[in-house]
């Protein structure tokens, strides 16, 4: 059953409501698309190639910005958010790439750390909370190396754990398993399960449609522009 | 924020790929402060000559011959009545052979036969007297005093001095700006190519919500860092210059503690401007 969004009892934790962007092409890459997530909610989205996962998750943390439409993240209004705010919006958005983006002199620890050393958190409980998220990804035995020296799941283990360490408002996962083998994949979601057991708010962008019906969350189908959800 | 030691650290990261480049912008920044600062000192030595010669300026009234007593107390009281004459005294030859011998010593005196040196009148003068134009009115008239046999004044010496102290300074301007403009433009270069191997550091930085200032301040102070350096080894440099000088050549003095920092937080000053230029330019953020 799908809440109602204009109801004044329901509290959602990410609310976009008839979103577009275009590059000025005749096809919209979002032609106005509306969805919510509940405080607590792990939703997939999926979608083909250029179907516009990756924009929307870019405009989740004004890495670009909508063409119209309005989107709201806890708090957070990202249509009347100030450049200079931009900073504080992403300190309560953890994001996880298909890339990984660690910066490749910082250890896995260090980077995990960087996450809460810009919110200016005290060295003492930055070194305990990155050793508990280290814990909970099971990657505390590398924290020390850098990650050339990781292997792909590995890699994305620290990028979750950054992504988590500063318990975000909402956790955005852009392909996180675009990099993975099938084993790391099912692993880094069955994390991503755990992560959102202990409360968290998720969306996660993937093309793997048959992982994502496996955990019987609610799929939001992107497609040509438009947006439908599938029932699980 | 980041610890004293994250900093240092970070600094480092950003350019430990860089570093014998990094040193030749300290090397050239340091260069760039000494020419500047050498003419600054150079300025404010003659300086200090020009008021030593200012509050020592004399004119000598040399005469053709001794006068007597009744004679010296007129000219005495003529000259003092001269406007910008302060003071007047007068020195006998015999005073003018012991001040002689004061200055070069017994042995330059003792080999003369008799005593060369002709009687003089020596005039303090104001302030007013300073201008060549004034003064000259004023060597002119004396001159016209039949016992007068020449009149010789160092004003002519001061006048000169002053225009080399004001080419000095309107030179050191000049290298001061461009070597300002040079300093911020080298320290730049470096910063810009810090950024660029930081590029990736940055994008991540500002990903997981770092602020402008967080991303900035190493950046900043790597600037920041070579120019205090540059300003402080040039100072170092030019200190040991001028001790060499003063040793060697010619009496000279090192500025003040206090200029000295000014001159070393000029070089700070400098640095992190360039690397604001830098960021600014290449630090889309």
């Amino acid at each position: 059953m799908t809440p109602n969004i204009q109801s004044r009892n329901f509290k959602a934790m990410l609310r976009i409501d008839n979103l577009h962007k275009d590059y000025g092409s005749i096809h919209p890459v979002l032609g106005g698309i509306t969805f919510y997530i509940e405080k607590g909610e792990m939703v997939f989205l999926t979608g083909p190639s250029g179907a516009g996962k990756s924009t929307l998750i870019r405009m989740l943390y004004l890495e670009e910005k909508p063409s119209s439409g309005r989107i709201k993240l806890g708090p957070f209004d990202l249509n009347n958010l100030s450049k200079k705010k931009i900073p504080m919006l992403r300190r309560h958005v953890g994001i996880v790439f298909q890339d990984f983006r660690l910066i490749p002199d910082r250890t896995a620890a260090e980077n995990v750390a960087l996450a809460l050393e810009v919110i200016g958190k005290p060295r003492r409980e930055i070194r305990k909370k990155t050793q508990d998220i280290l814990r909970l990804v099971g990657i505390l035995r590398k924290k020390d190396l850098y990650p050339h020296q990781l292997s792909g799941g590995e890699a994305q283990r620290v990028a979750l754990a950054r992504a988590v360490v500063t318990e975000p408002l909402v956790i955005l996962a852009d392909e996180p398993t675009g990099n993975l083998d099938d084993k790391n994949s099912l692993e880094l979601f069955e994390l991503f399960k755990k992560i959102n057991i202990g409360g968290s708010s998720i969306l996660i962008a993937t093309h793997e449609v048959a992982m994502a019906r496996k955990y019987g969350r609610r799929i939001l189908h992107l497609e040509n522009g438009g947006l439908r959800e599938e029932i699980v | 924020m980041r610890t004293p030691v994250r900093m240092v650290i970070e600094i480092f990261r950003a350019v430990r790929y860089e570093i014998l480049s990094t040193f030749g912008t300290l090397l050239t920044v340091i260069l760039a402060m000494t020419l500047p600062g050498a003419l600054w000192i150079i300025s404010e030595n003659l300086s200090k000559a020009e008021l030593d010669l200012k509050t020592e300026l004399t004119m000598d009234v040399f005469l053709k011959e001794e006068l007597s007593r009744t004679r010296i107390d007129e000219l005495k009281i003529y000259l003092a009545d001269i406007e910008g004459i302060t003071d007047v005294q007068y020195l006998s030859r015999q005073d003018a052979l012991f001040k002689m011998r004061e200055i070069f010593g017994l042995e330059m005196v003792s080999g003369l036969d008799e005593n060369p040196l002709p009687p003089s009148f020596v005039l303090s003068v104001a302030e007013s007297l300073h201008d060549p134009t004034a003064a000259e009115a004023v060597v002119v008239e004396i001159g016209e005093l039949p016992e007068v046999e020449d009149v010789v004044f160092a004003g002519e010496m001061l006048n000169r001095l002053r225009n080399i102290l004001e080419a000095i300074r309107i030179i050191g301007l000049i290298i001061g700006i461009l070597v300002a403009f040079s300093a911020i433009f080298i320290v730049a270069n470096t910063v810009r190519v810090a950024i660029s191997d930081r590029r990736k550091a940055v994008e991540i930085m500002q990903l997981v919500g770092a602020t402008r200032s967080y991303i900035l301040t190493p950046f900043v102070s790597l600037g920041g860092i070579i120019g205090l350096s540059g300003g402080a080894m040039a100072s170092l440099l030019l200190w040991y210059l001028t001790k060499i000088v003063s040793e060697h050549i010619v009496t000279a003095s090192f500025p003040r503690i206090y200029d000295v920092v000014a001159f070393i937080l000029t070089g700070l000053l400098l640095g992190m401007l360039g690397a604001l230029v830098a960021t600014k330019k290449h630090l889309k953020i």
